[in-house]
């Protein structure tokens, strides 16, 4: 049902259950968020989409939902004032130097930092050390002096990946993650899916992968659909200027909904492995050597003709591969139909 | 060591869902012996219950009641909150080192004694007070911590039962003359433990008239009788009660007996004094708002309360009082007990629903409040115990009867805790509307050893500071707001002139951050930066535009905070500044002297707490 | 699969069987859990192992291997028996009722439970009512359906289960083959098949050769169905098969009877491997071509739900390597044809004028819109699930199928039985997975699970290195002491070509499909003295 509620001064019409969030960000209008994620359910911890109701009152606009009537500023001098004191908190607890961060250039927290205008980090002592546990897991990285409490991993790995290997312990300024008890991330039940650095808001959480391959604005965005199962999870890659692959996250609008499991997440290295191919080979002298692509493929297309005239078309079987695309598997088929002359033709389906 | 079969036995006994995380491991910790909670224990509950070890990692550091390193055979928790330490929490803290020859945070070599402090133990007319394990002990003195001590050696038990005399429910209520007794009419005349001395003075009448009219009119009456929350916020009842959501759902009553407040103690002598008096609240309330069934969560740390109220439930169960058809009417009802396990932000009524589900204390965002979505997200009324043990006399008296005293928007009686630098200290029963005046001169005797007031805190370590100026303001909860103070839940914490203003927000703010739940950001780290603030005025190292700070800083925390928690520092520092600004710029000087503020930093602010 | 990812919510329960869901397919696994176990659906799973996912079943039936018809014909007994079956379903969209009902009569849940290896039949009676109760209800497998000689009667009982329940044709139902790799359906799709054209079309129809032969701008096109892989290595090492060209395989891990394959490919006149790196197989090839890896090209391919997505080139090829489509078109040419393809697009349009499932996708569709074939017509929306209104063939037909045994037996000298599978971290036969540095990281070296019991019966410990042999063969790798499998019962993943798990087991075939029996087989395992 659609109520109208006074936004910035501007009459709009919104659907009721509808929270003051979705509907600024249904009408272009920016709220800083940090905790907010709009894959995992809400939290309103981080307080930084606090908004103006109906004059007097502060409200998360993340958690809010609107009424009839309700009147909401997204900004003005005093919002930004309490936006920019709930950042220096931020700061004051957690070791933030973007300097030496794999996460620089992709932080929420830098981002709205920048935004909001921070420019001298507050003076104080009340930071807590954390866990910094870079080694225990093959693919994840932790290092929970950048955290800021904002729960996005506890929610990744409880409401995507169903894992619930994070959690919050301690408490007050004391809290912290965990992921076992009084365990390093290594030791737990974790399966390296990865969901949590990918709704990771800051460094905290971070992929070996990343580490020292490349800063954030020197890398490539490309999609593509990943080569295992046959779910078809749509991946977007980073590639850094070395054309490394440096970094796979989910993409929202593949089958998968922005999630991935361990091998689309990591299993991409032997597209780049010294052990591939790189030119064809042939047999000489029972030994396989290295040849020109021309050599190659006369070589074949001779021996196949060869061996269909002399043996017939049936002597001649392919395998397909449920690992290429439609159009390959299209094309060897016809070629083995229309260019041999057979329907030998098969792949691993049933493998 | 514990087996795994005693660990299988105890979720038999208690249930493995993860609601009974609590009360499991409290009975596990129990059983250790060293009062911990062995990793390899936790990993066998964990996989037990089906939760993830994480999950059980983050509930036993979210509890402070818990340890996953051996202690030893009793835990000694000295109270640090404001009332001990205005009564000289210092010297039982030196008493015991001294006697046991340990720091904190140590066992004796024999295993038997561990040593920890605590925030308020609702014990605060004694104080200055312990726990050993269960058990309570006041009015501490060098020699009597001797002699308690001694006495463990060769008791192994501490559960609850072996408190001090000082500690009992009737003791602890201030002579009847010159209070308006109502709620405390039957404490200390009938015996809580047989429910026939309840029923013959009255008791179950007021639900069984309840039980005649509809759930609509017993709201009504609520309402009309002006009956407003006591746990803090007061919230009028009958309005929240109307405000649950009506439908075919499970819908729960929530006695909120978290009694974390320092300087309270009202709702454990409530309750260790006339449990039924809570239930027959609780089935009213029921009633009204269609709930058949009520939970009771009462802090871990009441164990005599928890077990009067238990064995009220199972004496009202085998009456035919809870069940099904209560009293020949349609209307099932039965009440269960939750317990908590040392966490102040438990009170908050989000907070404690999140903990009676299993999982660590957060709040949460509200809306949908309770009465919409709470336990198990199924609508629940949330009331504080001397809220609900309002109820049945309204029923049975009426409106009118109730609004007899007390003031035009603040009806009937309320319950104050006296504690601090008074002749006499422990629980009243006024009006809404007396005067501190009033509480002090008549009820408390006056100041100790003929000292001059200085101050007192009112509502708590959440409330404000009232000075000699308001001595004669009605003390209700609008006026004290329009002042910017609070009545809060009743605490009554008189302070003399020998209390540094400096040291007492230092141990309000040290409070605060060590019950800040850690889920908010304003709340999580702003309540270190006040209590750092705080403690370099202590210390003398402090500028005076760091006061400015401290407003500025719980100014934010008001505005952003996610509960109230976070946004209560903000009474104390307003309130203190306002009257004793001159002490706090004194402290702005390094060469200036304070012997309170010394003795605080050097026994209780030398590490990382 | 009929159905569609996203309809996993919208179904009220799910049965799981002859699937490691969380392991194989994890991100379906965890919409699965979630649906569990924050949305309260309730969970049938059947498996030899104890897999995570019967974890959070409401129900968990541990068969053993091979046994699969028998339960499905168990709780299908208990469901008619109980009268949970849909009868207005069954009488206006099926056929065939009447003789599943005869032949399900002595399937009782005490003779299943026999079968199966069920301590209590209660169980079958209690999962069947779950299936039977709840609306619509959406069957999962895998590979632990179709691996056995009966594979395809399997997936026909599931179809029957689904049928009886009125759970074909409708949102959150279906049966759903979850597809183990990147493009099966699409290979398939494709006509990479020994007797169909693209789109099923079958070689014997002579309008469908005639359509082809129009297409290709050929005179003729063979009618005989082809041989399947396993037919063809037999007939290599008979000497009738003298060529073999591989795209994209590696038949010496992947099939089964590893020492057979190696015979074969040994015999051929000429092997030629294309592929991205030098696999097992290529080891035996008399000429390698090195393919562009995924990343490399552009190109579709179609999910498990019958999706269709586009991929495009991310990486420039390594070395030399070329795109698989340039390397089939220039031996085509060079064999005297006349191919001119500049882009995979362009194969494309050619490929979705003679694939009437495919008519309806360009790639500019495809980029912006989620479309599933069925998608005949460029207006038309794609089909999010099958069967809805009528079955391809009119009704949905039963068919009665009587269970019979695994085609090998444990006995005396191989008193275990072996069931081989896939893990989390590795893929296939490892080519990816392994080169993968955190992936090989996680899971370096193949293992054998066996229960405590058995370990304790055969005197071997975790982590000691046992050798697992059947009449085909035997290898040695480390012993995981695990409560996963049922007793009598070792598991070993096949990802490892340094204990290939192919080397055991038996190459028994469907006899309709041709799919091997990888799932069982019997095998001993002994203590290996140093
Ligand atoms: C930090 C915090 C602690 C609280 N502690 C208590 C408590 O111990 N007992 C209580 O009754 N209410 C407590 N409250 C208030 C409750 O949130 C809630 O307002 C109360 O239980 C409602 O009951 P009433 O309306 O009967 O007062 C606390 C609130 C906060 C924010």
């Amino acid at each position: 049902m659609a109520i109208k509620i006074t936004l910035d001064g501007r009459e709009v019409e919104c659907e009721r259950g509808m929270t003051i969030l979705e509907v600024c960000n249904k009408q272009g209008i920016r709220i800083p968020t940090l905790c907010y994620h709009p894959q995992v359910s809400k939290t309103g911890a981080c307080r930084l989409c606090i908004v103006r109701v109906n004059k007097t009152m502060f409200k998360t606009a993340c958690t809010e939902p609107v009424v009839d009537g309700m009147n909401v500023i997204s900004c003005d001098d005093e919002l930004i004032f309490i936006r920019k004191s709930l950042l220096n908190l931020l700061l004051l607890e957690g070791d933030h130097n973007c300097l030496y961060c794999e996460a620089n250039g992709n932080c929420e927290l830098q981002s709205l930092c920048h935004e909001y205008g921070i420019e001298i980090p507050p003076a104080g002592d009340i930071r807590n050390v954390r866990t910094r546990d870079v080694t225990s897991s093959e693919g994840l990285r932790r290092e929970e002096n950048r955290c800021i409490l904002c729960g996005r991993c506890v929610k990744a790995c409880a409401e995507i990946q169903m894992n619930r290997v994070w959690d919050f312990a301690g408490r007050g300024s004391h809290a912290h993650l965990t992921t076992h008890i009084q365990d390093v991330l290594g030791d737990s039940e974790c399966v390296q899916c990865g969901q949590c650095v990918q709704l990771c808001p800051t460094g905290a959480l971070s992929f070996q992968t990343v580490y020292g391959r490349g800063l954030e604005w020197e890398l490539t965005k490309k999609s593509s659909i990943c080569i295992y199962c046959g779910v078809g999870c749509k991946i977007d890659f980073s590639i850094n200027p070395q054309g490394e692959l440096v970094r796979a996250d989910g993409a929202l609008d593949g089958p998968n909904k922005g999630h991935l499991c361990v091998k689309g997440r990591f299993g991409f290295d032997f597209v780049q492995s010294p052990k591939r191919l790189k030119t064809p080979l042939v047999r000489k002298n029972g030994e396989l050597v290295p040849t020109s692509w021309d050599e190659a493929l006369n070589h074949v297309a001779d021996r196949l003709k060869q061996i269909k005239t002399e043996n017939g078309s049936d002597s001649v079987m392919a395998f397909t591969s449920a690992k290429c695309t439609n159009e390959e598997n299209y094309l060897l088929q016809k070629f083995i139909r229309a260019v041999i002359g057979t329907n030998n033709i098969d792949h691993c389906a049933r493998l | 060591m514990i087996t795994a079969q005693q660990i299988k036995d105890v979720l038999e006994t208690y249930g493995n869902a993860r609601e009974n995380l609590l009360v499991i491991l409290r009975e596990l910790e129990n059983m250790s012996g060293m009062n911990y909670l062995d990793k390899s224990v936790l990993i066998q509950v964990a996989e037990l219950m089906n939760l993830p070890p994480s999950a059980i990692a983050g509930f036993v550091e979210f509890y402070t009641m818990f340890r996953s390193k051996p202690r030893a055979r009793h835990v000694i928790r000295i109270c640090k909150s404001t009332p001990c330490h205005t009564m000289g929490a210092i010297s039982v803290f030196d008493s015991v080192k001294q006697v046991l020859g340990i720091q904190e945070g140590e066992a004796t070599p024999d295993g038997l004694f561990y040593l920890e402090r605590c925030e308020c133990l609702g014990v605060c007319s004694v104080a200055p007070a312990m726990m050993v394990n269960y058990d309570l002990h006041g009015l501490l003195t060098h020699e009597k911590i001797v002699s308690i001590l001694s006495s463990y050696r060769n008791n192994p038990v501490a559960d609850g039962w072996g408190s001090g005399e000082e500690i009992d429910a009737a003791q602890t209520i201030l002579p009847r003359t010159g209070q308006t007794i109502r709620l405390l009419e039957n404490i200390g005349k009938i015996d809580p433990e047989r429910i026939e001395d309840y029923t013959n003075s009255g008791g179950y009448r007021g639900i069984r008239k309840a039980l005649s009219v509809s759930p609509a009119d017993v709201v009504s009456v609520v309402k009309d009788s002006g009956l407003r929350g006591r746990g803090g916020a007061g919230f009028p009842a009958g309005l929240k009660w109307s405000f649950v959501v009506k439908g075919d759902m499970q819908k729960y009553v929530i006695c909120n007996a978290d009694e974390g407040e320092p300087g309270t103690f009202k709702d454990r002598i409530l309750m260790e004094g006339n449990p039924h008096l809570l239930l027959e609240g609780m089935m009213i309330c029921g009633y009204a708002t269609n709930a058949t069934i009520g939970y009771i969560y009462v802090r871990g740390e009441y164990r005599r309360s928890i077990d009067r109220l238990q064995m009220a439930i199972e004496q009202a169960r085998a009456s035919g009082f809870l069940g099904r058809r209560i009293f020949g009417s349609g209307f099932d009802f039965d009440v269960f007990i939750k317990e908590g396990g040392g966490a102040y932000v438990c009170g908050e009524e989000t907070s404690l629903i999140n903990s009676m589900e299993g999982f660590r204390g957060y709040p949460r965002y509200k809306p949908p409040f309770p009465g919409q979505a709470g336990f198990n997200n199924n609508p629940s009324t949330v009331n504080n115990v001397e809220t609900l043990m309002s109820v049945p006399m309204i029923m049975n008296r009426g409106a009118l009867w109730f609004k007899e005293v007390g003031t035009v928007t603040c009806a009937g009686t309320k319950l104050f805790c006296l504690s601090g630098k008074l002749n006499r200290t422990g629980l009243v029963e006024l009006p809404m509307g007396v005067t501190l005046r009033e509480i002090i001169d008549v009820h408390g005797k006056g100041i100790l050893e003929g000292k001059a007031f200085k101050f007192a805190q009112i509502g708590g370590s959440a409330g404000g500071i009232v000075g000699q100026d308001m001595m004669d303001t009605p003390l209700d909860i609008d006026t004290l707001m329009r002042q910017g103070a609070t009545l809060g839940s009743g605490v009554i914490l008189v302070c003399d002139e020998t209390t540094c203003p400096v040291d007492f927000l230092l141990h309000t703010m040290s409070f605060f951050k060590h019950e800040s739940c850690g889920q908010c950001t304003p709340c999580r780290i702003g309540c270190a930066q006040l209590e750092k603030t705080t403690m370099n005025l202590a210390k003398r190292i402090a500028t005076v535009p760091d006061l400015t700070g401290l407003k500025t800083l719980a100014t934010l925390m008001k505005q952003t905070s996610l509960c109230a928690l976070g946004q209560s520092p903000i009474m104390p520092i307003e309130t203190m500044l306002k009257y004793f600004r001159k002490d706090f710029e004194n402290h702005c000087n390094p060469d200036y002297k304070c012997a309170a503020c010394d003795a605080s930093l050097s026994r209780f602010f030398t590490g990382t707490h | 699969m009929t159905n569609s990812i996203r309809e996993i919510p919208v179904s009220e329960a799910f049965l799981i069987i002859g699937s490691n869901t969380t392991e194989n397919h994890p991100v379906i696994g965890a919409m699965i859990k979630k649906a569990v176990i924050t949305g309260g659906k309730k969970l049938v799973v059947v498996d030899p192992r104890k897999i995570e996912m019967a974890k959070y079943a409401d129900v968990f039936l541990q068969i053993l291997p091979g046994t699969n018809i028998a339960i499905l014909n168990g709780l299908m007994h208990v469901i008619i028996k109980e009268g949970l079956h849909d009868k207005e379903y069954i009488n206006s969209r099926c056929e065939g009722f009447a003789d599943l009902e005869k032949t399900l009569e002595r399937y009782t849940p005490e003779y299943v439970a026999d079968i199966c290896g069920i301590d209590d039949p209660e169980m079958i009676r209690k999962a069947a009512r779950i299936l039977g109760n709840a609306k619509p209800m959406a069957a999962y497998y895998c590979m632990g359906i179709t691996q056995f000689k009966s594979g395809v009667n399997g997936v026909k009982s599931v179809a029957n289960l689904q049928m009886l329940l009125g759970n074909l044709g409708v949102a959150g139902g279906g049966v759903n083959p979850l597809r183990g790799q990147s493009n099966v359906q699409g290979a398939c799709d494709m006509g990479g098949l020994p007797n169909v054209f693209t789109a099923y079309q079958p070689v014997t129809n002579p309008d469908a050769r005639q359509k082809f032969q129009n297409a290709w701008k050929i005179p003729t096109l063979p009618e005989k169905p082809g041989l399947t892989i396993v037919e063809s290595m037999n007939l290599a090492i008979e000497g009738k098969v003298k060529a073999l060209y591989v795209m994209g395989e590696n038949p010496v891990i992947s099939d089964p009877n590893q020492h057979h394959v190696i015979e074969a490919l040994k015999s051929l006149d000429f092997l030629v491997v294309q592929d991205i790196m030098l696999t097992e197989t290529a080891e035996y090839a008399d000429v390698v071509l090195p393919g562009c890896a995924f990343l490399e090209k552009d190109g579709t391919v179609s999910n498990t739900e019958r999706r269709v997505q586009v991929m495009r080139k991310a990486l420039n090829p390594i070395g030399d390597a070329r795109d698989d489509w340039w390397i089939i078109t220039e031996i085509a040419r060079r064999m005297g044809v006349e191919w001119v393809y500049n882009s995979a697009e362009e194969i494309f349009e050619e490929l979705r004028a003679v694939t009437p499932s495919y008519a309806g996708m360009t790639y500019e569709r495809l980029e912006n819109e989620l479309l599933q074939w069925p998608c005949p017509t460029i207006g038309h929306p794609g089909t999010q699930f099958l069967h809805k209104d009528r079955f391809a063939r009119g009704l949905g037909l039963f068919t009665a199928i009587e269970y019979t045994p695994p085609a090998e037996q444990v006995d005396p000298e191989y008193p275990l039985v072996l069931t081989t599978g896939r893990l989390l971290e590795h893929f296939h036969t490892g080519t990816m997975s392994r080169n993968s540095k955190i992936l090989d990281a996680i899971v370096p070296e193949p293992y054998v699970e066996i229960f405590p019991n058995d370990a304790e019966n055969y005197n071997i410990s975790d982590g000691e290195i046992v050798s697992v042999s059947t009449r085909r063969g035997s290898i040695r790798l480390k012993a995981f002491v695990t409560k996963r499998p049922k007793p009598n019962v070792v598991f070993i993943p096949f990802h490892f070509h340094e204990a290939c798990a192919n080397v055991l087991t038996i190459d028994a075939l469907d006899p309709l499909c041709k799919i091997p029996e990888f799932k069982v087989c019997a095998c001993k395992i002994e203590k290996v003295y140093p």
